[in-house]
């Protein structure tokens, strides 16, 4: 790559490059710039979405995190990005391959991602994505989360996901262990939304 | 943070302000024509990520070409000319490329509708039916129902004579109803 | 054309006729681009000079100070708050603010004590801390779940739902 551009004899740094397309990247100090940088072009050139990429070594400036442990993070997060791609096919949304990432991390794994797709192939996957991620962080083993999500994606909308995951989170502050509460609220919504008139 | 504040000047200040040298007046035409320009352009091409990059093209090649706008005021309808040009392009390309805007089979069986009037699997089987017409009947069926624009602006848009214009959307009316009962009797 | 197949297209319409979703970095990436644009004639018959750099410098001071844009039709308004009696001053920073621990102030209410502010945000999952009179990182207390972050220092998360597609 760096070869690549001193053919070319671009005088611009690496992060000038990456300025042209995100000022913000501007926010990080000299050294951890140029590496992001490097990061973001690879991504960029892969189809990936950098904002994320730039989200988290911004979060972890704010942190006043070690470049290391920054840069740690970041190309952790560009590893969930492409097997998000790979896994939900294209074409996928920025924000799809975002969610995706983070459930990825959460315990999901690629061959759920790509069920997923295929039971909702034409509607947006952010928000039962995000919902994904939110059951596990309550404590929903990922497996039952991935199974409920995935049982609900052809029938629900986002609507629908937020109020099953209400309802769940509402279930585990009264005590009700949170893998049984997600099967619990997925066979109440299953009935509710073959039936409208019915919705919770 | 967000810089959320309401626009209150008129298209032809803020075009008169940008051609003045403010740049960031563009903002406020962007913000005020954006959500109309991904609604057509996510219908047109299928999907939201080509329609976002073709609104994303038509916003600058707009104000590349802003000293072209004849008329301040009319703002709107000349930047939908230049967006509604994009997707065209677009949709030729694709086709050229045999890249076909089309869910699969599985897509298919899950935009069935069942008989309970499941309004999402509904919207899923309308997605599919407007992404199999024909790109220019798609065009003109989105053009004159979705934009309510009159047979002869459709003409200024697509250089295609006003009779061609309504044969197109009567047609494109035809095939949504057949493929619609089609998807609701599988 | 008969009454129910009118009423057929007729629905078509109304549902292509719905707004649609826009991502919320839209407008910032058309004027990322436009600002790069050289520089606008002050007449239509005065020559364009292009200055790269001074055209980057401009992009990344206009982006830092985004222009005055409405609100897109598919974010919802999420409140922080926080009870932080004693506090001089609160900020909630997060994916949303790119991290900025100075841009998102909350609010002190009449009583004291108790810290706010509205944010509108597209749907998505959020992580977010509260920084507490400039240095300290607080997890938001009444926030249903937490999430280990990468850096030590726990965030909390709030997931924004959408209309359909």
């Amino acid at each position: 790559m760096m070869q690549r551009l001193l053919a070319l004899g671009l005088c611009l740094p690496l992060a000038l490059r990456a300025q042209a397309s995100d000022s913000r990247i501007d926010r990080l100090s000299s050294p951890l710039r140029d590496s992001v940088a490097l990061v973001m072009d690879s991504a960029r050139e892969a189809g990936l979405p950098t904002g994320p990429l730039l989200q988290k070594a911004l979060e972890g400036t704010a942190k006043q995190a070690s470049v290391p442990s920054v840069m740690r993070a970041v190309r952790a997060l560009s590893d969930a990005l492409r097997v998000s791609r790979a896994a939900l096919g294209s074409p996928s949304s920025p924000d799809e391959l975002s969610a995706a990432a983070v459930a990825l991390r959460m315990g999901a794994r690629p061959s759920d991602l790509t069920k997923l797709r295929l039971a909702r192939p034409v509607r947006s996957l952010v928000v039962p994505l995000a919902v994904l991620s939110d059951l596990v962080a309550r404590g929903v083993p990922a497996d039952t989360a991935t199974h409920v999500v995935i049982a609900l994606a052809g029938s629900a909308d986002d609507q629908d996901y937020m109020a099953f995951r209400r309802s769940v989170d509402r279930d585990i502050d009264l005590g009700v262990p949170p893998g049984s509460s997600a099967f619990g609220q997925l066979n109440v919504s299953a009935r509710a939304l073959l039936n409208p008139a019915k919705k919770p | 943070m967000l810089g959320i504040h309401e626009v209150q000047s008129s298209d032809g200040d803020l075009v008169r302000r940008v051609l003045a040298g403010d740049a960031r007046a563009y903002a406020g035409l962007v913000a005020r024509h954006q959500g109309r320009l991904v609604r057509y352009a996510r219908h047109a091409l299928g999907n939201r990520e080509d329609a976002e990059e073709a609104v994303q093209d038509a916003f600058l090649r707009a104000y590349r070409s802003l000293h072209r706008c004849d008329d301040s005021e009319g703002f709107g309808p000349w930047l939908f000319v230049i967006l509604a040009n994009r997707c065209r392009t677009r949709s030729a390309q694709a086709a050229r490329r045999a890249e076909v805007v089309m869910p699969d089979d599985v897509a298919i069986e899950s935009a069935t509708i069942r008989d309970g009037g499941d309004d999402s699997a509904w919207r899923d089987a309308l997605q599919w039916a407007l992404a199999r017409l024909a790109p220019h009947y798609r065009e003109a069926f989105l053009l004159k129902y979705v934009e309510e624009l009159s047979y002869e602006e459709m003409a200024e848009i697509t250089g295609v004579g006003t009779s061609a214009l309504k044969m197109r959307a009567k047609r494109a009316c035809e095939q949504l109803r057949t493929m619609l009962e089609e998807a609701k009797r599988v | 054309m008969s009454e129910p197949e009118r009423d057929l297209i007729e629905r078509v319409i109304q549902e292509l006729q719905r707004p649609a979703p826009v991502d919320s970095q839209l407008g910032e990436r058309v004027m990322a681009r436009v600002l790069l644009q050289p520089r606008r004639p002050r007449s239509r018959r005065i020559a364009l000079i292009t200055t790269l750099c001074a055209a980057a410098g401009v992009a990344a001071l206009l982006l830092a100070r985004p222009g005055p844009v409405p609100p897109p039709v598919d974010h919802r308004a999420v409140q922080f708050s926080l009870d932080a009696p004693g506090a001089s001053t609160v900020t909630v920073v997060g994916d949303f603010n790119d991290w900025n621990t100075t841009t998102t102030p909350l609010s002190r209410a009449r009583s004291g004590n108790s810290w706010k502010v509205t944010v509108l945000l597209p749907p998505g999952r959020y992580n977010y801390a509260f920084v507490v009179n400039g240095t300290k990182w607080v997890p938001d207390p009444i926030a249903p779940r937490t999430t280990a972050d990468d850096f030590g220092a726990p965030n909390s998360v709030v997931t924004v739902g959408g209309a359909e597609l």
